[in-house]
């Protein structure tokens, strides 16, 4: 998909993916958005991300 | 009445989620699939409020550059490009409402196709022994009811079923899946019994 995508991977997936908001997400069996980081902030388009 | 020999079963069991893996790039769960069509509304909604589904790819590009700047820094390791699993080894996209609808469609025809072949007629029925055992009233359709609430429940809580832990998982020697494997085995065996002894009662 993007190549900017791969150093999350690397930092989340890969190593502490305990701490990955996308994971807690999908653990707490709530819908994961598409656009949430795995920091927790949100892109969101034509605007700030959250 | 004819079954399908076991090998072949067993072949087509097997080879299943091999290709699910080469074709879609993704473990094989058939809760999973279920899960995803029940969820995709929610998904939906949160794609529309995010502006997910209005976006470019272009857009998305510069929007996560852009994000990965500002937290990782401008020295950026130079690393792959693709979504990974647990492994590392690269995952597929998820499957859309089409591609996870046409396979539920598809596994009710197999079962139709199955149980003809069978020579048993198309129907709820589980055959003779669960006649015997809960005969075909409410009082079966009942049980069957109750039985789907229990496999909905269980799958949800242990995160997987029998396609996803006992064939996906333990072939890739997965200790949850193993182990949950091993419980919903001994579970359905002692199962079969108490049926097994209430029909003989």
């Amino acid at each position: 998909m993007r190549a900017s995508w791969g150093v999350w991977t690397a930092f989340y997936c890969e190593s502490k993916f305990e701490n990955c908001a996308r994971f807690k997400a999908a653990q707490e069996r709530r819908p994961v958005p598409d656009l949430l980081l795995p920091n927790g902030r949100t892109l969101r388009i034509g605007g700030e991300n959250t | 009445m004819s079954y399908w020999p076991w090998w072949a079963g067993a072949l087509a069991l097997g080879a299943l989620p091999v290709a699910y893996w080469l074709v879609v790039r993704r473990p094989f769960g058939v809760s999973g699939l279920l899960g995803r069509l029940v969820s995709l509304p929610d998904e939906w909604a949160v794609a529309r409020e995010s502006g997910a589904a209005l976006a470019s790819e272009e857009e998305l590009d510069a929007l996560l550059d852009a994000a990965t700047r500002e937290q990782f820094g401008d020295a950026i390791p130079a690393v792959g490009g693709k979504p990974v699993g647990p492994r590392g080894r690269p995952l597929g996209a998820r499957l859309g409402l089409a591609e996870a609808g046409a396979f539920v469609v598809a596994m009710a025809l197999g079962g139709l196709v199955a149980r003809l072949y069978a020579g048993r007629a198309p129907g709820p029925w589980l055959g003779a022994s669960f006649e015997r055992a809960f005969g075909h009233g409410g009082g079966a359709l009942g049980v069957l009811f109750l039985g789907g609430l229990l496999v909905g429940a269980g799958t949800t809580v242990a995160e997987g079923c029998s396609t996803g832990h006992g064939l996906t998982g333990s072939a890739r020697l997965q200790p949850g899946s193993l182990l949950a494997t091993v419980c919903f085995m001994v579970a359905a065996m002692g199962v079969s019994l108490l049926v097994g002894w209430r029909i003989g009662s």
